[in-house]
C-alpha cells in the first residue's frame, strides 16, 4: 500500500507525469485504431510497420540524427508501399504486402545496427522502450499527434467501417475507399511512430490488437467496443506504469502482460461463447416465424442453425426428436 | 432549406408515397405530400425510359467481354439477365453502377449519361455471402450503411436518414430484427437487409446479382417474393441476375440472354428462349 502511495507522491515529478500520460494516451488510441484493424483483419499491419519504424530509428542512431522523423518516414513509407501492394494486387492477401515489408525492414534495421560500430543503448530503447525517458518534445509531438489521428478517425469512422463491412458496396456508394485505406494505414503508422518511445517497436504490436481483441468479446455494438478497447488501452497502461515503478519492472512489457491478462478474462467470460441472454421472449417469437428450425422446437437454445451458425442436421433433427417429447418445455424467457 | 436538405426531403416523399401503407403512423404523420422526384431526375423522369444502351460495347483492355448492346428497358420493368459463367452479366451491372465505362456507345439513365449522380438512384444488392456472426454492427447499423453516400463524407447521419431506415427495414419486413447483431440474423434474413440497405438510398432502379446464389430453396422462394412485392407495390426498375432459369423466368416480365451478346430480349414464355439458352450454354448435341 505505501508502494502505492509512493507512486502517486513521486507524480509531482515532471518525468513521470510526461511517462505516465504517454502510455495512457498510447493506450487509447492504439486501443481506438485497433479496434478498425482487427476487424479488418489486419492484425499482422501492426508488427510490420512497427518493424520498419525500428528500421528508421536504426538509421537515424547511424546517422547521429533525431530519430522522429527517420521513423515517421520509414513507418509512413511502409504504410503507403503495403497499401500499395494491396490495391494493385488483389490476388494477394492482405498479410502478403505485410511480410515482404516486415523482413525487408528487418533486414534494413539488421544492416544499420550492423554497420554501427559502436554498442547504442538508443538501439534498445527504440526495441523495447522507455516511457521515463520520454521527454518534453516527444510529449508535445505525441499529444499533437494523437489528438489529430483521434479527430480524423472519428471523421471517417463510419466510411471506414463500411469498407471493412462492404469494400465493394462502399466504393458503389461514392465512398472514396482507395483514399481513406491510405489514411487509415496513414493513422496506424502516425500512433505507431509516437508510440514507438513508450513501449517500444515490439510491445506497440500488442497495444494495438490486444484491448481491441479483448472488447471484441464482450460486444456486438462498434461504438462500445472502440469505448472498451480504449478502456483496456488506458488502464493497462496505468497500472502498467505503476507496477513497474513498484516492482522495478521494464514499462513496455508490464503494459503488455497487464493488457494480456484482461484479455485473457475477456475470452473466458465472453458472452458471445455463452447461451445469447439478449433475446427477450417476444424477440424470440418473431424470430420463431422467421426461422424455420426454430419453428420446429421449443426453445431457440435446441436450435443449431441459432446457437452454432452453421447448420448441422443430425444436431437439428436429435433436438426435433427431444422437442417432440416435451412439449411443455418453455422457451427461454 | 438548402438544396441538399430540399433533395432528401423530396427522396423520402417519393419513396414514402410508395410505403404509407405499410408504415407506422407515427412516421406516416411526419411525411404526408404528394410524389415528388429527385430534382436532377424530375426533368428526365418524365421519360419511361428507365436504361437505355446505344451501341454499347463493354470490356477490359485486351479482352471485349459484351458487344453491340442495344435496350431500352422501362421505368418498372423487372429483367431478369441469365446467362452462362462469363458471359458479362455482372460486367452488365458493374457498367450501371459507373464502375466500367464502356469502351464504345453511350448509355443513358432516365435520359442522362451515367455519372456519380445519378448513381444515387440506383440500389445495388449483390451475391449473399455469409456475415461474421461475432461481427459488431447491428442491422439498423448496416442498413444505415445505405445512406452514406448521400450523406457524406464527414458528415453525420440526420434525422431524415434514420426515418429512411426504418422505412427500408418495414418494406422487407424486418424492422423489428433492427437492434438485432446482423450477424445473428438467418442468411435469407441477412440477404434481405441487403435489400433493404439498397432500399435506403431511396433507388429508382434496384440491380440483383444473384442475390440468393448461397441460399437454400425456402429462402430464395422468401427473397424473391419479396422482389417481386417491392416491383409490384413501388414500381421499381428491376435487374435480376440469376443462374436458375426457370426461377427467374417465372418472376421477371423480360428476360435477357446473355452470352458476348444478347442472345435473347423479350417475354420470358417466349418459345425462341429455349433455343437462346441452348445457344448460350452450348447446350446442342455435337
Amino acid at each position: 500500500m505505501s508502494g502505492v502511495l509512493e507512486f502517486f507522491q513521486n507524480l509531482q515529478y515532471a518525468y513521470l507525469q510526461r511517462a505516465l500520460f504517454s502510455t495512457i494516451i498510447v493506450g487509447i488510441v492504439c486501443g481506438l485504431i485497433g479496434v478498425f484493424i482487427i476487424l479488418k483483419g489486419m492484425s499482422f499491419l501492426g508488427a510490420g510497420i512497427a518493424h520498419s519504424c525500428f528500421a528508421g530509428g536504426a538509421l537515424a542512431i547511424l546517422l547521429g540524427i533525431d530519430p522522429f522523423f527517420t521513423i515517421f518516414l520509414f513507418g509512413e513509407a511502409t504504410a503507403m508501399l503495403i497499401g500499395y501492394i494491396n490495391e494493385r494486387d488483389s490476388s494477394s492477401q492482405n498479410d502478403t504486402a505485410v511480410g515482404i515489408m516486415f523482413s525487408l525492414s528487418m533486414a534494413l534495421a539488421i544492416l544499420f545496427v550492423g554497420l554501427n560500430k559502436e554498442y547504442n543503448t538508443n538501439i534498445q530503447a527504440l526495441l523495447f522502450g522507455n516511457a521515463l525517458l520520454i521527454t518534453v518534445e516527444n510529449f508535445i509531438r505525441l499529444v499533437i499527434i494523437s489528438v489529430f489521428v483521434v479527430i480524423l478517425f472519428f471523421l471517417v469512422k463510419k466510411e471506414l467501417l463500411f469498407i471493412i463491412f462492404d469494400e465493394s458496396m462502399a466504393k458503389i456508394s461514392g465512398i472514396p475507399v482507395k483514399i481513406l485505406n491510405y489514411l487509415f494505414v496513414g493513422m496506424i503508422a502516425a500512433i505507431i511512430t509516437i508510440s514507438l518511445r513508450a513501449i517500444g517497436a515490439i510491445l506497440v504490436f500488442a497495444m494495438i490488437v490486444t484491448p481491441a481483441a479483448a472488447a471484441y468479446q464482450w460486444t456486438y455494438k462498434v461504438n462500445f467496443m472502440l469505448f472498451l478497447s480504449a478502456l483496456f488501452g488506458s488502464i493497462s497502461s496505468f497500472f502498467g506504469m505503476m507496477f513497474s515503478f513498484l516492482f522495478d519492472l521494464p514499462t513496455g512489457s508490464t503494459i503488455v502482460l497487464i493488457v494480456t491478462s484482461i484479455f485473457g478474462v475477456s475470452f473466458i467470460f465472453s458472452p458471445k461463447r455463452r447461451i445469447p441472454t439478449f433475446i427477450t421472449a417476444k424477440d424470440q417469437l418473431e424470430h420463431k416465424k422467421e426461422c424455420r428450425y426454430c419453428r420446429d422446437l421449443n426453445n431457440i437454445e435446441d436450435c443449431p442453425y441459432c446457437q452454432d451458425g452453421d447448420f448441422d442436421s443430425i444436431k437439428y433433427e436429435t433436438a426435433k426428436v427431444v422437442s417432440s417429447l416435451n412439449p411443455l418445455q418453455g422457451g427461454k424467457k | 432549406m438548402n438544396t441538399s436538405e430540399s433533395v432528401k426531403n423530396e427522396q423520402v416523399n417519393r419513396f414514402d408515397n410508395h410505403s404509407l401503407s405499410n408504415t407506422h403512423d407515427s412516421v406516416k404523420k411526419k411525411i404526408e405530400s404528394p410524389i415528388t422526384l429527385n430534382s436532377h431526375l424530375s426533368q428526365s423522369s418524365k421519360n419511361s425510359h428507365a436504361i437505355e444502351f446505344s451501341n454499347v460495347n463493354i470490356g477490359y483492355p485486351g479482352h471485349l467481354v459484351l458487344q453491340n448492346l442495344n435496350f431500352i428497358i422501362k421505368e418498372g420493368e423487372y429483367v431478369g439477365i441469365i446467362g452462362p459463367n462469363g458471359s458479362g452479366k455482372t460486367t452488365l451491372l458493374k457498367t450501371l453502377l459507373h464502375l466500367i465505362k464502356p469502351i464504345a456507345g453511350t448509355i443513358q439513365i432516365y435520359g442522362k449519361p451515367i455519372d456519380n449522380r445519378i448513381r444515387n438512384s440506383i440500389g445495388y444488392v449483390p451475391q449473399s455471402s455469409p456475415i461474421p456472426r461475432e461481427f459488431p454492427l447491428s442491422v439498423k447499423e448496416a442498413v444505415l450503411m445505405g445512406r452514406y453516400g448521400q450523406i457524406g463524407l464527414f458528415h453525420r447521419p440526420k434525422k431524415i436518414d434514420h426515418e429512411m431506415v426504418h422505412n427500408a427495414l418495414i418494406q422487407v419486413h424486418l424492422h423489428e430484427f433492427a437492434n438485432r447483431p446482423i450477424g445473428h440474423l438467418s442468411g435469407g434474413e441477412q440477404q434481405k437487409i441487403l435489400i433493404a440497405r439498397a432500399l435506403a438510398r431511396n433507388p429508382k432502379i434496384l440491380l440483383l446479382d444473384e442475390p440468393t446464389s448461397a441460399l437454400d430453396f425456402e429462402m430464395t422462394r422468401s427473397v424473391f417474393s419479396l422482389v417481386d412485392e417491392l416491383h409490384k407495390k413501388y414500381g421499381l426498375t428491376i435487374l435480376m441476375v440469376h443462374h436458375n432459369v426457370n426461377l427467374i423466368r417465372k418472376h421477371c416480365d423480360r428476360l435477357f440472354v446473355l452470352d458476348q451478346m444478347i442472345r435473347f430480349d423479350g417475354h420470358p414464355t417466349d418459345p425462341r428462349v429455349e433455343q437462346a439458352i441452348s445457344i448460350a450454354y452450348n447446350l446442342f448435341e455435337p
